[in-house]
């Protein structure tokens, strides 16, 4: 048995050598962490900032102006304000896509308001942007309601229709999207590391042909498997580990010491089920090209049915098994929870334990296929 | 042609240097040579030699680093000239359409010519004929052989009417056959239309009919002019002797290290000596072997002048026998690999069809055949690498495919291509082939010291494998294959676009290896290493058409037309022969 591990160690310190050698697979490992992280905290967020608004008033009335300084005043989320003419024009600002919102209204608005009569202002939607579109209606339908109640004649004010809502966020109180997002930076780029280096490991020798060299060594099949998948999971799993402590370091998210450990647990069956994935398609390839995108065919939809960007509940029931058997999901849930909150230990064995019999499936079908293949 | 035309030259190079960036090696250093029109020029050398990159120079698919290349007095870079079509270059590997037929190609080549559509059907009519294609114009060109596809790219690129053509290494890895009829195309082609012909190759049989050779090495032109002049330098020194054909291998090994020896070869029922001195000679006749002088040929130019460039020949260390291999040293006619009836169909196509052979212990056998034949097919069959189709080959009395791993330790195989990791050292890659057959840690460092030593690895024992020369890899290849000491040894072409020296030490090592009790097993396309063999193999379409020793073979086609064939000239008989049985078949 010893025996066996030492002829299986001489291909890991192979596997070793040969991915640092590998200049490509260096780039790998070092350009998309720094990428992702800049991307993913500067760039990629949900929250609606600096968007334009325009306005076509009819009326020019105190309910219409105290309206416009609210807008106005609502910096951050709304950069600028614009009054047009002509409702055309306003019409043609949405169109250029000069603003994303447009109000339009008519006139006696103030009058009625101060009268206390039911009134309606038409709001125009650009829904080419529909997040930002819906978000920005939000706001600005609060505003309009909170300014016609300031105007509305007191007998009316006094008693409330509507109960009124008072929100409080648990465990990211200021709301912050990148606090959901960069927990997730640290499986979504131990996924690619260990898919981009699995995927290339057997086509590569393939595509060098050395493979045979291997196959005709008294390493069975499995032991070339062991070997061929232990290297990706360790270098997958020290890149998960200091994206972790980087994103902690950096943007200060609540990670508490228990929860990083469980969460490098946590990578252990996420890392080898990807590592199936990825030893299935190389053992499909003969050529690294194709290892290559067979990686990327799988990555898209991975992280597009992880509920990283979208809610999960919104797949349709028919693909909705997809994302039932994508351990990127399990993984994204489990560190959203762990960097976030401070789960108990039986909440995240339940959140985890589809990644046991998923890691053993993908293993499985790669140690088969890659039989099939070779013999 | 005007006689002073003649004279003048129609290529010059001057002090032409190509370096490719992040390559240690120069591909070629300092190179200057005037070519004169209306002949065959071989550019001769091993792979890596510059063979390629000279051409494509010529070719002005690129530029010199340094250094002036004219041809009819303009760059060959200058697109008037590209556009001219008298420089036609054939590829290694020509870019045919597979998927498209023979006359199909040809209509393709033409279109991209632009060859107008009246002058076409005539030159394709004379084209077909003259590769003799005609009866095959309608298949497909993937089910061409090798011989075939060659001849197709050559009528590709003839469509241009070209005056200098350059022909990248047309017949490696072509049968025999084909090999023959490609060399006497190109000389009525010469004859009929004056073209210059650049034709490289690595075979020294066949730069010797040239009318001129560039020898390079390394990058660098070794010697320009007439082949004769180069075997001139050996004239007087060629010997054949008569030696009992169980001691054969033996004298060539006792001669090989008599530093006035430059080369010790089999030769038929003779061996072929190349000396530096005569003292040896009276030494021989004295003991009262037969011995006759001989022809020089190229071969013996060429290895006289790399032995002089290096000094001295590099000696080869003897491994001493093991003991207890010494005791089981050509014990019995113990049967070590069993071939029984195998076949081997990649769906509708059969790439070996029902062999059937032996090999006993301590034997050389040598499977022989062009590219295409299914040698390495078998070979990979042997090792357990692919299933046949039906049959049983077994090795060391097993099925590999079927016994578990560790039978496997017994085997060593080196694959055809140079297969080892290039990114790890040479060491590491030593350590690592050590490592995966299970060598414990303290016999692994022995075992790869001795190797290292042994193959003289040690100045590049830290240098990344893909940066080290080629013939360097080769050594490397051989040494992982059997670090572990199999008992059975698989070669694919370990010989394969190698230098002679390097042939002549691989040889030695083999020899080295039976004599040791190992078994060994070798492809090659090389008719004249098949004479160092015990008994060889000849494939031809995926069936053996020959069993038996060198001699044996020979014997089989010697008439009076061919009193004392080479393996060759029995080769191409056969080939003959076993069309003329399938045609009488149907």
């Amino acid at each position: 048995m010893q025996q066996r591990w030492h002829q299986i160690g001489s291909l890991i310190r192979k596997e070793f050598i040969a991915i640092w050698r590998e200049k490509r697979i260096r780039i790998v490992l070092i350009l998309p962490p720094i990428i992702q992280l800049l991307v993913f905290s500067y760039a990629v967020t949900y929250e609606v900032r600096n968007v334009r608004v325009g306005i076509y008033t009819e009326d020019f009335g105190p309910v219409v102006h105290s309206l416009i300084a609210r807008l106005q005043g609502a910096q951050g989320t709304i950069a600028s304000v614009q009054l047009y003419a002509s409702y055309q024009q306003l019409q043609q600002a949405l169109l250029e896509q000069r603003i994303l919102a447009g109000i339009r209204i008519q006139k006696d608005f103030s009058r009625k308001i101060l009268a206390g009569m039911p009134e309606t202002v038409q709001l125009l939607l650009d829904g080419r942007r529909a997040n930002a579109a819906m978000i920005l209606q939000g706001y600005i339908a609060k505003m309009v309601s909170r300014v016609a109640r300031q105007f509305a004649p007191a007998q009316i004010r006094r008693p409330l229709r509507f109960p009124s809502l008072v929100t409080r966020v648990w465990f990211n109180p200021n709301l912050l999207s990148t606090w959901s997002a960069l927990p997730a930076l640290v499986v979504i780029l131990s996924n690619l590391v260990v898919l981009m280096i699995t995927a290339l490991t057997i086509a590569r020798e393939r595509e060098l042909g050395t493979f045979e060299q291997l196959l005709v060594s008294p390493l069975t099949s499995y032991e070339v498997l062991i070997g061929k998948a232990i290297p990706p999971f360790v270098l997958g799993f020290v890149e998960g580990s200091l994206m972790m402590v980087l994103i902690t370091v950096l943007f200060g998210l609540p990670l508490t010491f228990q929860s990083a450990v469980l969460l490098l647990l946590t990578l252990v069956p996420f890392l080898f089920s990807i590592v199936g994935v990825g030893l299935f398609v190389s053992s499909l390839a003969s050529t690294q090209q194709q290892g290559l995108l067979g990686a990327f065919t799988y990555q898209v939809p991975a992280v597009l049915l992880s509920g990283f960007a979208t809610p999960l509940d919104n797949i349709h029931p028919a693909i909705r098994w997809i994302a039932d058997i994508n351990p990127l999901q399990y993984a994204i849930t489990a560190t959203r929870v762990l960097f976030l909150e401070h789960p108990s230990a039986a909440f995240l064995v339940h959140l985890v334990a589809p990644l046991v019999p998923i890691s053993i499936g993908t293993l499985t079908a790669a140690a088969l296929l890659f039989r099939s293949k070779v013999g | 042609m005007l006689n002073h035309k003649k004279t003048a030259p129609i290529i010059q190079l001057q002090s032409v240097t190509k370096a490719f960036p992040h390559f240690a090696r120069v591909a070629l250093r300092d190179v200057s040579a005037r070519i004169h029109p209306d002949i065959v020029v071989g550019v001769v050398g091993p792979d890596g030699a510059g063979k390629t990159t000279l051409l494509r120079l010529l070719a002005g698919l690129m530029t010199p680093t340094t250094g002036t290349i004219r041809i009819f007095d303009t760059d060959p870079a200058d697109p008037l000239i590209r556009q001219s079509g008298w420089i036609a270059y054939l590829p290694q590997h020509f870019a045919l359409y597979e998927e498209l037929t023979v006359v199909e190609n040809l209509r393709l080549y033409a279109d991209l010519r632009g060859i107008p559509g009246k002058v076409r059907e005539p030159e394709f009519a004379r084209l077909l004929r003259w590769t003799g294609l005609e009866r095959f114009q309608h298949r497909l060109a993937r089910n061409l052989s090798g011989g075939m596809k060659q001849k197709l790219g050559l009528a590709c690129v003839l469509l241009s009417r070209p005056r200098i053509l350059l022909l990248d290494e047309p017949t490696v890895g072509v049968d025999p056959l084909s090999r023959r009829e490609l060399w006497s195309m190109v000389q009525t082609l010469r004859q009929e239309t004056g073209v210059t012909v650049l034709w490289s190759t690595p075979y020294l049989d066949e730069a010797e009919r040239c009318d001129d050779i560039l020898l390079l090495s390394e990058g660098q032109l070794l010697f320009q002019g007439h082949p004769q002049r180069l075997a001139q330098r050996v004239q007087g020194k060629v010997f054949q002797i008569k030696v009992p054909e169980t001691q054969k291998r033996k004298f060539v090994f006792q001669t090989i290290e008599n530093p006035q020896v430059i080369d010790s070869t089999v030769a038929g029922s003779f061996i072929r000596l190349v000396l530096r001195d005569l003292a040896s000679v009276q030494q021989w006749q004295r003991q009262g072997m037969p011995i006759i002088p001989g022809n020089p040929r190229l071969e013996d130019g060429v290895l006289a002048l790399l032995y002089e460039r290096n000094e001295q020949r590099q000696q080869i260390a003897v491994r001493p026998l093991e003991p207890a291999r010494q005791s089981q040293h050509r014990h019995a006619e113990e049967v070590v690999v069993s071939v029984r009836d195998i076949t081997k169909r990649f769906g509708t196509f059969t790439a070996v069809d029902h062999i059937e052979f032996e090999v006993r212990r301590g034997e050389i056998f040598g499977i022989l055949g062009p590219n295409g034949a299914g040698k390495t097919t078998t070979f990979k069959m042997l090792c357990g690498l692919l299933k046949p189709t039906s049959g049983v080959a077994t090795v060391a009395g097993v099925d590999l495919l079927k016994a578990p791993a560790a039978a496997r330790a017994r085997i060593g195989y080196m694959a055809q291509k140079f297969s080892l990791y290039g990114d790890l050292t040479i060491e590491q890659n030593l350590e690592f082939f050590g490592g995966i057959y299970g060598l414990p840690r303290q016999k692994l460092r022995t075992k790869v010291e001795a190797a290292l030593r042994e193959y003289q690895l040690q100045p590049y024992a830290h240098t990344l494998a893909s940066m080290v020369p080629r013939g360097y890899q080769q050594r490397l290849a051989m040494a992982c294959a059997v670090l572990h000491d199999p008992s059975i040894v698989f070669l694919d072409e370990p010989t394969s676009g190698v230098d002679p020296v390097m042939r002549r030490e691989f040889w030695l090592r083999i020899f080295q290896m039976v004599e040791s009790g190992v078994s060994v097993v070798v492809t090659t396309h090389y008719m004249d290493e098949a004479e160092y063999c015990d008994r060889i193999a000849l494939m031809y379409g995926g069936k053996i058409i020959a069993l038996g020793s060198p001699e044996q073979i020979k014997d089989a086609v010697r008439s009076d037309q061919l009193p004392d064939p080479t393996l060759e000239d029995a080769f191409i008989a056969l080939v003959q022969q076993h069309f003329a049985a399938m045609q009488a078949e149907r």
